[in-house]
Protein backbone atom coordinates (compact mmCIF):
# COMPACT_ATOMS: atom_id res chain seq x y z
CA UNK A 1 0.00 0.00 0.00
CA UNK A 2 1.36 3.58 -1.31
CA UNK A 3 2.14 5.54 1.97
CA UNK A 4 -0.09 8.38 1.19
CA UNK A 5 -3.03 5.67 1.83
CA UNK A 6 -1.65 4.64 5.23
CA UNK A 7 -3.67 6.16 8.16
CA UNK A 8 -2.24 8.80 10.59
CA UNK A 9 -1.96 5.74 13.41
CA UNK A 10 -0.59 3.41 11.08
CA UNK A 11 2.42 5.48 9.80
CA UNK A 12 3.10 6.42 13.46
CA UNK A 13 3.54 3.03 14.67
CA UNK A 14 5.83 2.27 11.95
CA UNK A 15 8.08 5.72 12.99
CA UNK A 16 8.32 4.40 16.21
CA UNK A 17 9.91 1.55 14.79
CA UNK A 18 12.39 3.29 13.17
CA UNK A 19 10.64 3.38 9.97
CA UNK A 20 11.60 6.98 8.63
CA UNK A 21 9.68 7.00 5.38
CA UNK A 22 6.96 6.53 7.79
CA UNK A 23 7.46 9.65 9.79
CA UNK A 24 8.74 11.78 6.81
CA UNK A 25 4.98 10.46 5.35
CA UNK A 26 3.40 11.36 8.17
CA UNK A 27 5.23 15.26 8.57
CA UNK A 28 4.20 16.30 5.05
CA UNK A 29 0.62 15.36 5.76
CA UNK A 30 0.47 16.94 8.82
CA UNK A 31 2.51 19.69 8.84
CA UNK A 32 1.11 21.98 6.87
CA UNK A 33 -1.93 22.23 9.38
CA UNK A 34 -0.05 22.05 12.16
CA UNK A 35 1.97 25.35 10.74
CA UNK A 36 -1.40 26.89 9.88
CA UNK A 37 -2.97 26.76 13.56
CA UNK A 38 -0.17 28.55 15.41
CA UNK A 39 0.01 30.90 12.57
CA UNK A 40 -4.08 31.50 13.07
CA UNK A 41 -3.27 31.40 16.78
CA UNK A 42 -0.59 33.85 17.08
CA UNK A 43 0.01 35.61 13.44
CA UNK A 44 3.32 34.95 13.50
CA UNK A 45 4.92 33.29 10.63
CA UNK A 46 8.10 32.64 12.64
CA UNK A 47 5.94 31.79 15.81
CA UNK A 48 4.36 29.15 14.03
CA UNK A 49 8.01 27.51 12.22
CA UNK A 50 8.62 27.11 15.75
CA UNK A 51 5.78 25.38 17.07
CA UNK A 52 5.92 23.33 14.33
CA UNK A 53 8.89 22.32 14.62
CA UNK A 54 8.83 21.82 18.83
CA UNK A 55 5.36 19.65 17.98
CA UNK A 56 7.18 17.24 16.04
CA UNK A 57 10.23 17.33 18.21
CA UNK A 58 7.49 16.29 20.76
CA UNK A 59 6.47 13.85 18.45
CA UNK A 60 9.90 12.25 18.28
CA UNK A 61 10.38 12.50 22.22
CA UNK A 62 7.17 11.05 22.87
CA UNK A 63 5.99 8.80 20.29
CA UNK A 64 4.81 6.03 22.53
CA UNK A 65 2.45 8.57 24.31
CA UNK A 66 0.05 8.28 21.48
CA UNK A 67 -3.35 6.65 22.38
CA UNK A 68 -5.72 6.30 20.13
CA UNK A 69 -8.34 5.20 22.77
CA UNK A 70 -8.12 9.10 23.43
CA UNK A 71 -9.09 10.62 19.28
CA UNK A 72 -7.24 10.68 16.28
CA UNK A 73 -3.28 11.09 15.51
CA UNK A 74 -4.55 14.48 13.74
CA UNK A 75 -6.16 15.63 16.91
CA UNK A 76 -2.88 14.93 19.07
CA UNK A 77 -1.01 16.51 16.77
CA UNK A 78 -3.57 19.54 17.22
CA UNK A 79 -3.29 19.12 21.49
CA UNK A 80 0.68 19.17 21.59
CA UNK A 81 0.44 22.52 18.91
CA UNK A 82 -1.80 24.31 21.03
CA UNK A 83 0.27 23.31 23.95
CA UNK A 84 3.36 24.52 22.45
CA UNK A 85 1.16 28.16 21.56
CA UNK A 86 0.05 28.54 25.30
CA UNK A 87 3.43 28.27 25.71
CA UNK A 88 4.26 30.74 23.59
CA UNK A 89 1.35 33.22 24.51
CA UNK A 90 2.67 33.62 28.21
CA UNK A 91 6.52 33.70 26.83
CA UNK A 92 5.31 36.37 24.98
CA UNK A 93 2.46 37.84 26.17
CA UNK A 94 1.25 38.06 22.16
CA UNK A 95 -2.33 38.25 22.05
CA UNK A 96 -4.05 41.04 20.77
CA UNK A 97 -6.47 42.31 23.27
CA UNK A 98 -9.48 43.29 20.93
CA UNK A 99 -10.29 47.24 22.29
CA UNK A 100 -6.52 47.59 20.99
CA UNK A 101 -7.14 46.72 17.28
CA UNK A 102 -6.33 49.11 14.82
CA UNK A 103 -8.97 50.41 13.15
CA UNK A 104 -9.39 47.75 10.39
CA UNK A 105 -11.03 47.93 7.40
CA UNK A 106 -12.86 44.60 7.68
CA UNK A 107 -14.04 43.39 4.25
CA UNK A 108 -12.76 45.95 2.32
CA UNK A 109 -12.84 46.14 -1.59
CA UNK A 110 -9.34 44.82 -1.68
CA UNK A 111 -9.65 41.25 -0.78
CA UNK A 112 -5.98 40.69 0.94
CA UNK A 113 -7.04 44.02 3.04
CA UNK A 114 -10.36 42.12 3.66
CA UNK A 115 -8.58 39.14 4.39
CA UNK A 116 -6.14 40.43 6.70
CA UNK A 117 -8.93 42.17 8.57
CA UNK A 118 -10.17 39.15 9.34
CA UNK A 119 -7.16 37.76 10.51
CA UNK A 120 -6.63 40.73 12.73
CA UNK A 121 -9.95 40.11 14.39
CA UNK A 122 -9.65 36.41 14.76
CA UNK A 123 -6.19 37.09 16.73
CA UNK A 124 -8.02 39.61 18.66
CA UNK A 125 -10.39 37.37 20.27
CA UNK A 126 -10.11 35.34 23.66
CA UNK A 127 -7.87 31.98 23.59
CA UNK A 128 -10.31 29.73 24.34
CA UNK A 129 -13.06 31.47 21.61
CA UNK A 130 -10.23 31.82 19.24
CA UNK A 131 -8.35 28.31 19.37
CA UNK A 132 -12.09 26.49 18.78
CA UNK A 133 -12.71 29.03 15.93
CA UNK A 134 -9.56 28.28 14.50
CA UNK A 135 -10.22 24.95 14.78
CA UNK A 136 -13.16 23.75 13.42
CA UNK A 137 -13.77 26.62 11.41
CA UNK A 138 -10.25 27.15 9.56
CA UNK A 139 -8.88 23.88 10.26
CA UNK A 140 -11.81 22.15 9.78
CA UNK A 141 -11.43 19.75 12.69
CA UNK A 142 -14.91 18.42 13.25
CA UNK A 143 -16.17 19.09 16.99
CA UNK A 144 -15.33 16.02 18.57
CA UNK A 145 -11.63 16.21 16.83
CA UNK A 146 -11.67 19.67 18.33
CA UNK A 147 -12.81 18.63 21.81
CA UNK A 148 -9.90 15.99 21.70
CA UNK A 149 -7.31 18.50 20.78
CA UNK A 150 -8.43 20.90 23.52
CA UNK A 151 -9.02 18.25 26.14
CA UNK A 152 -12.54 19.66 26.81
CA UNK A 153 -16.28 18.25 26.41
CA UNK A 154 -17.76 18.73 22.76
CA UNK A 155 -20.33 20.73 24.02
CA UNK A 156 -17.75 23.22 25.22
CA UNK A 157 -16.01 23.20 21.99
CA UNK A 158 -19.78 23.86 20.24
CA UNK A 159 -20.24 26.98 22.62
CA UNK A 160 -16.95 28.09 22.25
CA UNK A 161 -17.02 28.13 18.01
CA UNK A 162 -21.04 29.66 18.26
CA UNK A 163 -19.12 32.36 20.66
CA UNK A 164 -16.68 32.83 19.04
CA UNK A 165 -18.27 33.49 15.85
CA UNK A 166 -20.67 36.03 17.40
CA UNK A 167 -17.49 38.03 18.83
CA UNK A 168 -16.41 38.46 15.65
CA UNK A 169 -19.53 39.47 13.89
CA UNK A 170 -19.98 41.77 16.82
CA UNK A 171 -17.45 43.19 16.25
CA UNK A 172 -17.48 43.69 12.60
CA UNK A 173 -20.82 45.44 12.81
CA UNK A 174 -19.31 48.01 15.37
CA UNK A 175 -16.52 48.30 12.54
CA UNK A 176 -19.46 49.20 10.41
CA UNK A 177 -19.12 46.21 8.00
CA UNK A 178 -22.20 44.04 6.54
CA UNK A 179 -21.27 40.89 8.13
CA UNK A 180 -24.18 38.10 9.16
CA UNK A 181 -23.35 35.07 11.64
CA UNK B 1 -20.25 38.61 3.25
CA UNK B 2 -20.79 36.11 6.88
CA UNK B 3 -18.50 35.79 9.47
CA UNK B 4 -18.64 32.08 8.00
CA UNK B 5 -17.48 33.13 4.24
CA UNK B 6 -14.97 35.66 5.78
CA UNK B 7 -13.15 32.74 7.70
CA UNK B 8 -13.65 30.32 4.67
CA UNK B 9 -12.05 33.31 2.23
CA UNK B 10 -9.18 33.23 5.43
CA UNK B 11 -8.70 29.52 5.16
CA UNK B 12 -8.54 29.39 1.09
CA UNK B 13 -6.02 32.17 1.35
CA UNK B 14 -4.04 29.91 4.04
CA UNK B 15 -4.22 26.95 2.37
CA UNK B 16 -0.93 27.38 0.72
CA UNK B 17 1.05 28.30 3.99
CA UNK B 18 3.24 25.72 4.88
CA UNK B 19 6.74 25.08 7.01
CA UNK B 20 9.74 26.12 5.25
CA UNK B 21 11.67 22.88 4.20
CA UNK B 22 14.14 23.89 7.28
CA UNK B 23 11.80 23.11 9.41
CA UNK B 24 11.29 19.59 7.90
CA UNK B 25 15.38 19.32 7.65
CA UNK B 26 15.65 19.82 11.24
CA UNK B 27 12.78 17.53 12.13
CA UNK B 28 13.82 15.03 10.16
CA UNK B 29 17.50 15.47 11.47
CA UNK B 30 15.97 14.86 15.12
CA UNK B 31 14.50 12.10 14.20
CA UNK B 32 17.75 10.25 13.07
CA UNK B 33 19.30 11.85 15.68
CA UNK B 34 16.62 9.62 17.72
CA UNK B 35 17.19 6.55 16.11
CA UNK B 36 20.69 6.52 16.43
CA UNK B 37 20.38 7.29 19.91
CA UNK B 38 17.91 4.43 20.31
CA UNK B 39 20.48 2.07 18.73
CA UNK B 40 23.05 3.23 20.73
CA UNK B 41 20.92 2.44 23.71
CA UNK B 42 19.81 -1.01 22.73
CA UNK B 43 23.71 -2.01 22.05
CA UNK B 44 24.05 -0.70 25.64
CA UNK B 45 21.63 -2.61 27.36
CA UNK B 46 22.72 -5.47 25.15
CA UNK B 47 25.88 -5.21 26.79
CA UNK B 48 25.03 -4.61 30.18
CA UNK B 49 22.84 -7.65 30.05
CA UNK B 50 26.05 -9.61 28.92
CA UNK B 51 28.01 -8.40 31.27
CA UNK B 52 25.27 -9.22 33.96
CA UNK B 53 25.25 -12.70 32.55
CA UNK B 54 29.26 -12.91 32.67
CA UNK B 55 29.08 -11.97 36.24
CA UNK B 56 26.50 -14.11 37.16
CA UNK B 57 28.25 -17.36 35.23
CA UNK B 58 31.18 -16.26 37.11
CA UNK B 59 29.55 -16.03 40.25
CA UNK B 60 27.71 -19.31 40.55
CA UNK B 61 31.23 -20.98 38.68
CA UNK B 62 33.24 -20.01 41.47
CA UNK B 63 30.43 -20.50 44.23
CA UNK B 64 31.82 -22.56 47.35
CA UNK B 65 30.31 -26.13 46.78
CA UNK B 66 29.43 -28.55 49.26
CA UNK B 67 32.02 -29.40 51.71
CA UNK B 68 32.60 -32.74 53.49
CA UNK B 69 33.45 -32.31 56.96
CA UNK B 70 33.07 -35.07 59.59
CA UNK B 71 33.78 -34.54 63.19
CA UNK B 72 36.51 -37.22 64.31
CA UNK B 73 35.55 -39.04 66.93
CA UNK B 74 38.74 -39.75 68.92
CA UNK B 75 40.54 -42.63 70.37
CA UNK B 76 42.41 -43.59 72.70
CA UNK B 77 45.04 -43.92 70.01
CA UNK B 78 44.23 -40.60 68.93
CA UNK B 79 44.58 -39.05 71.86
CA UNK B 80 48.46 -39.92 72.54
CA UNK B 81 49.34 -38.43 68.59
CA UNK B 82 48.06 -35.02 67.01
CA UNK B 83 45.00 -36.00 64.72
CA UNK B 84 45.47 -34.92 61.28
CA UNK B 85 43.24 -31.96 60.09
CA UNK B 86 42.11 -31.43 56.73
CA UNK B 87 40.79 -28.09 56.20
CA UNK B 88 37.30 -27.43 54.40
CA UNK B 89 38.02 -26.79 50.84
CA UNK B 90 35.20 -24.29 49.69
CA UNK B 91 35.45 -24.56 45.81
CA UNK B 92 38.07 -23.26 44.41
CA UNK B 93 39.18 -21.46 47.26
CA UNK B 94 43.12 -21.45 47.01
CA UNK B 95 45.53 -21.74 49.42
CA UNK B 96 43.58 -24.33 51.40
CA UNK B 97 45.92 -27.56 52.74
CA UNK B 98 46.13 -29.93 55.17
CA UNK B 99 47.04 -28.15 58.52
CA UNK B 100 47.56 -29.55 61.81
CA UNK B 101 45.94 -28.61 64.66
CA UNK B 102 46.73 -28.14 67.86
CA UNK B 103 46.47 -31.17 70.42
CA UNK B 104 44.36 -29.59 73.09
CA UNK B 105 41.71 -29.35 70.73
CA UNK B 106 41.14 -33.12 70.28
CA UNK B 107 40.33 -33.15 73.97
CA UNK B 108 37.32 -30.69 73.23
CA UNK B 109 35.96 -32.69 70.52
CA UNK B 110 35.15 -35.50 72.53
CA UNK B 111 33.02 -33.83 74.76
CA UNK B 112 31.66 -31.84 71.82
CA UNK B 113 30.01 -35.24 70.39
CA UNK B 114 28.84 -36.22 74.03
CA UNK B 115 26.99 -32.86 74.78
CA UNK B 116 25.84 -31.22 71.85
CA UNK B 117 24.64 -27.34 71.95
CA UNK B 118 28.14 -26.49 74.05
CA UNK B 119 30.72 -23.94 71.79
CA UNK B 120 33.08 -27.20 70.71
CA UNK B 121 36.29 -27.90 68.35
CA UNK B 122 35.94 -30.88 66.01
CA UNK B 123 38.87 -32.44 64.50
CA UNK B 124 38.65 -33.06 61.28
CA UNK B 125 39.11 -36.07 59.30
CA UNK B 126 40.67 -35.93 56.13
CA UNK B 127 38.63 -35.81 53.21
CA UNK B 128 37.68 -38.94 52.70
CA UNK B 129 35.56 -38.91 55.57
CA UNK B 130 34.15 -35.52 55.49
CA UNK B 131 30.31 -35.79 55.04
CA UNK B 132 27.32 -33.61 55.10
CA UNK B 133 28.98 -30.33 55.60
CA UNK B 134 27.48 -27.53 53.07
CA UNK B 135 29.84 -24.34 52.44
CA UNK B 136 28.03 -21.24 53.40
CA UNK B 137 27.84 -19.32 49.99
CA UNK B 138 30.21 -15.90 49.76
CA UNK B 139 31.97 -16.37 52.99
CA UNK B 140 35.27 -15.92 53.24
CA UNK B 141 38.09 -18.35 52.52
CA UNK B 142 38.44 -21.24 54.83
CA UNK B 143 40.78 -20.35 57.85
CA UNK B 144 43.79 -22.86 57.19
CA UNK B 145 45.07 -22.73 60.91
CA UNK B 146 42.09 -23.18 63.22
CA UNK B 147 38.47 -23.20 63.42
CA UNK B 148 35.35 -24.12 65.50
CA UNK B 149 32.43 -26.62 64.61
CA UNK B 150 29.69 -25.31 66.86
CA UNK B 151 26.28 -27.73 67.50
CA UNK B 152 23.27 -26.05 67.45
CA UNK B 153 20.25 -26.40 68.52
CA UNK B 154 17.14 -24.73 66.26
CA UNK B 155 13.74 -23.33 67.54
CA UNK B 156 12.13 -25.79 65.84
CA UNK B 157 13.90 -28.60 67.22
CA UNK B 158 16.19 -29.30 64.60
CA UNK B 159 19.94 -29.28 65.23
CA UNK B 160 22.99 -28.58 63.31
CA UNK B 161 26.85 -28.72 63.37
CA UNK B 162 28.15 -24.96 62.11
CA UNK B 163 31.69 -24.57 61.48
CA UNK B 164 33.34 -21.29 62.20
CA UNK B 165 36.56 -19.54 61.75
CA UNK B 166 38.43 -17.90 65.00
CA UNK B 167 37.05 -14.69 63.16
CA UNK B 168 33.26 -15.90 64.26
CA UNK B 169 32.24 -15.74 60.61
CA UNK B 170 30.65 -18.85 59.54
CA UNK B 171 32.00 -20.99 56.71
CA UNK B 172 30.14 -24.39 56.42
CA UNK B 173 26.98 -26.09 57.63
CA UNK B 174 25.79 -29.41 58.38
CA UNK B 175 22.14 -30.70 59.85
CA UNK B 176 22.30 -33.56 62.64
CA UNK B 177 19.67 -35.98 62.38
Amino acid sequence: MPLDQIPDAELLKRAVRGDELAFTELYRRRQGGIFRFALQMTGSQHVAEEVTQEVFMAVIRGMNAFDSARGSVQAWLYGIARNCVLRHFRRERTALPLGEMADVGVLSSSRDDSIDAVRRAVLALPEPFREAVVLCDLQELTYQEAADALGVPIGTVRSRVSRGRGMLASFFRSRDVRCVV
Amino acid sequence: MSVLDALARMREQDARCEAPPRVEAAVLAAYRDGRRRTGNRWWLVAAAAAVTLFALLWTFSTRPKEVAIAPHRTTPAARSQPAPVAAVTAGRNPGIAPVRRRNRLLHVTRKAIQAPNRRTLYALTPPAERDGFVAVPYAPPFPTDEFEVVRVSLATGAKADVVAGVDGIVRAVRWVD
